[in-house]
């Protein structure tokens, strides 16, 4: 039996209802999880409904929570299924680290090109983390390709290494053997460097080794190779090249260095070079062979008065 | 060539006609609601002469050709996937189209997932608990297939109006 309140509408049984409401919204207002109002065997009214809104409200309340917990920890695949309007908020974020995730590991594989977009500052900051990851790779490979460089080459005159020389040689070996093609390999020495050397001081004596090989690099072809054995002795190998071709190739350089002038600050200096050449023969069991007789007919060369060319 | 009886697709890049030409004043761009109007309307008459498998049918057949014409005139050609990406995410900004993100990308499964936000199709339809990007499905579903020389399906798993913010659609190798 329900009493009607004097002047109010509501009876003790609503009051009671109102107050439990109110105790719930309290409850959910200051981080507890009360039990859903239970509303079995209440007579359908207005204060009913509520009752349900509020149920429903925290239910979305609570998976809202869990979402945004989920997400807190970078789980991204928590299903958000509340339709409150801070979920579509939570989707959408759920959506941007996703593609985060995935950006990442695409700059991981190296993909620099990825920038994040509406994230405020952590976008600014991530790209830039990006942009300056992409300098520093840049950065090491531009060293590396320098190392790389520095390792194969002499320091001096920039033409290649004798290990370097001796490798390239050794695979052109192969590789004409393989095929059955030809090359050939060019001895050379600077004739009296010595005595250039003590006349004019090692400072001359560079400048006329640096002249030598820029000259010999405006003769050669690119896919000539060019390597300096040591001191004033350099080589030369010329792939699919015969044994005429070469004899062309070698007197052009010496020609060219007995017509040089170095000028090194009020001095001048003229010096020539003694070259011997030869070509890859069906016999040949190796690159040693090779080079051997190259140096035979550099000795001949030199042997012959200097500023010759001699093949073998 | 517009109205010709045929059992098979015969759409052609050269129908969308010279529009710099035929437009010189009003020029290449319009309104998203004057292409949503069309897009709607006309599902919706096809819903209403046939029924709603078939208005799917149709919009994802018709994204279809779109998206082969689509890689084939507007996209700059690549192998790579990431550049493709790249290319097509520039694209369906610069037109305006939609922001294309990748969440999943495995090019071994060949499977990918992706979302498209502020998609020109439906970003902010009312909330209808629908998937309804079908003609999307079709056009990423051919750019796709474009691109890899498979045959490939696409699925729209979240949309819009099922409450979520961006499209995401799941796409993989089609069963031949």
């Amino acid at each position: 039996m329900t009493e009607t309140i004097p002047g109010n509408c509501m009876d003790h049984d609503d009051v009671e209802r109102l107050d439990r409401i109110s105790a719930h919204i309290h409850a959910l207002l200051h981080n507890e999880q009360p039990a859903p109002l239970d509303l079995t065997g209440q007579k359908e009214d207005e204060i009913r409904q509520v009752g349900e809104f509020v149920n429903a409200l925290t239910e979305a309340l609570s998976a809202l929570t869990n979402a945004a917990h989920h997400l807190s920890i970078g789980d991204m695949d928590v299903a958000i299924v509340a339709n409150l309007p801070a979920c579509h908020h939570l989707k959408n974020l759920q959506a941007t680290l996703r593609h985060l995730a995935w950006q990442t590991g695409q700059i991981a594989k190296g993909d620099f090109s990825q920038r994040v977009e509406f994230l405020g500052d952590f976008s600014h900051s991530f790209n830039l983390m990006v942009e300056q990851l992409e300098a520093y790779r840049q950065r090491i490979l531009g060293q590396n390709r320098e190392l790389e460089r520095l390792a194969i080459t002499d320091p001096l005159t920039g033409v290649f290494n004798r290990r370097y020389f001796m490798g390239f040689a050794a695979k052109e070996f192969l590789r004409s053997q393989r095929y059955s093609h030809v090359f050939s390999a060019i001895q050379m020495d600077i004739d009296h460097f010595k005595k250039i050397n003590d006349a004019h001081g090692h400072a001359v004596g560079d400048e006329v080794l640096k002249a030598f090989t820029a000259n010999c690099q405006e003769i050669l072809r690119e896919c000539d190779v060019l390597g300096r054995f040591g001191g004033e002795e350099f080589s030369i190998i010329l792939p699919e090249t015969e044994r005429e071709g070469a004899l062309i190739v070698a007197e052009r350089i010496r020609q060219t260095i007995a017509d040089l002038k170095v000028y090194v600050d009020d001095r001048t200096v003229r010096f020539t070079v003694s070259i011997g050449i030869t070509s890859l023969r069906k016999g040949d069991t190796g690159l040693d062979a090779v080079l051997r007789r190259a140096d035979e007919a550099l000795y001949l060369a030199k042997n012959r008065g200097r500023n010759k060319v001699v093949a073998a | 060539m517009f109205k010709e009886e045929r059992k098979s697709p015969r759409f052609d890049w050269s129908h969308l006609g010279d529009i710099e030409w035929g437009r010189p004043n009003l020029g290449p761009q319009t309104a998203v609601a004057v292409y949503r109007l069309m897009q709607f309307t006309l599902r919706d008459a096809i819903i209403s002469h046939t029924d709603v498998a078939t208005a799917n049918r149709i919009f994802y057949d018709a994204g279809q050709s779109a998206g082969k014409a689509f890689h084939e005139h507007l996209l700059q050609k690549t192998q790579d996937f990431d550049a493709f990406i790249a290319a097509l995410q520039e694209t369906l900004r610069t037109l305006s189209i939609g922001i294309l993100r990748v969440e999943t990308s495995d090019l071994l499964k060949h499977r990918f997932i992706l979302t498209v936000a502020e998609d020109l199709d439906c970003s902010g339809l009312p909330i209808s608990d629908e998937l309804v990007c079908t003609f999307d499905e079709g056009f990423i579903s051919s750019l796709f297939s474009a691109h890899f020389g498979k045959q490939f399906t696409a699925r729209e798993t979240d949309c819009w109006c099922t409450g979520d913010r961006v499209c995401r659609f799941e796409v993989v190798l089609a069963d031949v």
